[in-house]
């Protein structure tokens, strides 16, 4: 049991984990080949990962109905939400729309349901960013000052409005041959400053990401086997 | 001014979400029509790629996003298919996100029938499949294999466009309209830089800065960012839209947002306790 259990999973890991290091860097069809097989491995368990995740979540909530924890009602909506959609999908035969063009009733659910969910959630965020900026974006500090400065630049540079006011309204349109219109200035705030940090998180993230996957391979990281013997 | 900054600072956050919420809903009945939108460098680069392409050329588009962002990547995507449809390219079109495919098939085929281009022969849509980063590389050895079937049901194989594209080297263009991951830098990282095919692609605002060092570093060609760079697409292609009506709310939003930037640190100097004060 042991083998099965801890044994093989790290053997299987380490394999896998060597050949689809070594194959990126190896230009050949043999390598292609078993990049596409592994791929397709990888579609696999990441069906049934979908699948571990439905059946996780579907125990949760069924815990917090049983328990009638705080918000049940919620976990129950959950339910309902999952049984319509997997009904109606069955109904439409997995279509949006047929094929004279009408809306599928799946279609119908998506576009009423989903999509104005989703839009009013990521609109809320405008508000509380506004919110929060009124309340918290303080100069503090001469760090904290520099970021209020930048991040204003950015925001107003961002409309094109500003940008007309700044070049037709102000004549602004270089400095001693420097084009230095309102776009540019934003430009290379992003471009420059931002990119640098970006890059340097980017690299900071892919070594510690080699570092773990290092770590998994060669069996030194095992949480992902999960506790217990 | 004391009394009146600290009243200020003591407002109801609702006043602030009514102020917001004006700002934006009055340029939706009101059309300002700013002036000043232009085209940057970047959106500039992907219309030249673009328009710069052979007639009949294979572009696939990858609709990387789902309805949470499809204010701003939505008329990126109308506009681009536009473009290319105008162009006479051939069009497939498919996604990494799997709550955006009903979405995503809908811009399609509404771009699609307004170009008067024939499923199967000028545009085919794919549909999404699991895997993220797998999927690519999955395209990469064989489309086919990967999407045996189109997002209708159709054998992939059977579909005339469909016939001559078997891998994603063989594209003259890929691009990527994305709101996070799986998108641009997944497209980048295991694909274009990987199998040398062409990238370009669009994103969100809050993505603009994280996906400018990929430009920069010459490894995908222009972007579109946010609703504005949709914007300015639809200038090149001369057709104002959906990105341009927006824009007016976008812009009122943005200096409201200053303004209460402003009036908050303004506030807070004014109130904030003197040193040696009591």
């Amino acid at each position: 049991m042991v083998f099965l259990k801890r044994q093989l999973p790290l053997l299987i890991c380490f394999i896998i984990g060597t050949i689809s290091a070594v194959q990126y860097y190896v230009p050949t069809h043999l390598s292609s080949d078993v990049a596409e097989g592994l791929s397709n491995w990888y579609i696999i368990v990441a069906m049934f990962a979908s699948l571990l995740g439905f059946v996780s979540v579907g125990m949760v909530h069924s815990k917090k109905i049983q328990r009638k924890e705080p918000g049940w009602a919620y976990s129950a909506l959950v339910f309902l939400g999952i049984a319509l959609m997997v009904v109606l999908g069955f109904w439409s035969g997995g279509k949006e729309t047929y094929d004279d063009g009408r809306i599928s009733p799946f279609g119908w659910l998506y576009n009423a349901t989903l999509v104005p969910l989703q839009s009013t959630m990521f609109a809320i965020l405008g508000f509380y960013v506004a919110s929060a900026a009124f309340r918290s974006f303080r100069a503090k500090s001469f760090d904290a000052g520099v970021l209020l400065v930048t991040a204003l630049i950015v925001l107003l540079g961002n409309v094109p409005f500003t940008n007309y006011i700044w070049a037709t309204g102000l004549g602004i349109h270089d400095i001693a041959g420097v084009k230095f219109e309102m776009t540019d200035i934003v430009g290379w705030l992003i471009g420059t400053p931002n990119a640098a940090a970006r890059r340097g998180v980017t690299f900071g993230v892919a070594l510690g990401a080699i570092a773990t996957s290092l770590k998994i391979i060669f069996g030194i990281e095992r949480a992902y086997l999960g506790g217990g013997d | 001014m004391e009394p009146f900054f600290r009243k200020l600072l003591a407002m109801d956050r609702r006043w602030i979400f009514l102020a917001l919420g004006l700002a934006v809903i009055f340029p939706t009945f009101i059309h300002l029509n700013l002036p000043g939108l232009k085209p940057s460098p970047n959106v500039t680069a992907v219309y030249d790629l673009i328009e710069g392409m052979p007639e009949g050329s294979k572009v696939l588009v990858s609709f990387d996003f789902d309805p949470a962002s499809k204010p701003e990547l939505a008329p990126q995507a109308v506009a681009v298919l536009r473009h290319l449809f105008r162009k006479k390219h051939k069009v497939v079109a498919m996604g990494l996100w799997v709550t955006g495919v009903t979405m995503a098939k809908d811009i399609v085929t509404r771009s699609a029938k307004e170009s008067k281009a024939k499923y199967g022969e000028d545009y085919v849509y794919l549909g999404w499949k699991p895997g993220n980063f797998a999927v690519i590389e999955n395209m990469a050895g064989d489309i086919h294999g990967c999407f045996p079937k189109d997002n209708d049901g159709n054998e992939t194989a059977s579909l005339p466009l469909m016939k001559g594209i078997h891998k994603l080297a063989e594209f003259d263009l890929v691009v990527s309209l994305a709101a996070g991951s799986p998108g641009i830098d997944t497209w980048i990282a295991y694909g274009s830089d990987k199998y040398h095919f062409k990238m370009t692609g669009g994103t969100t605002a809050v993505n603009v800065g994280s996906m400018a060092q990929y430009v920069q570093a010459g490894q995908m060609v222009g972007l579109i960012g946010a609703m504005r760079g949709a914007a300015e697409y639809e200038m090149l292609i001369d057709k104002r839209a959906d990105a341009a009506a927006g824009m007016d709310a976008i812009s009122l939003g943005h200096y409201l947002i200053v303004i209460f930037v402003l009036l908050g640190n303004i506030a807070y100097f004014v109130t904030r306790p003197r040193k040696g004060g009591a």
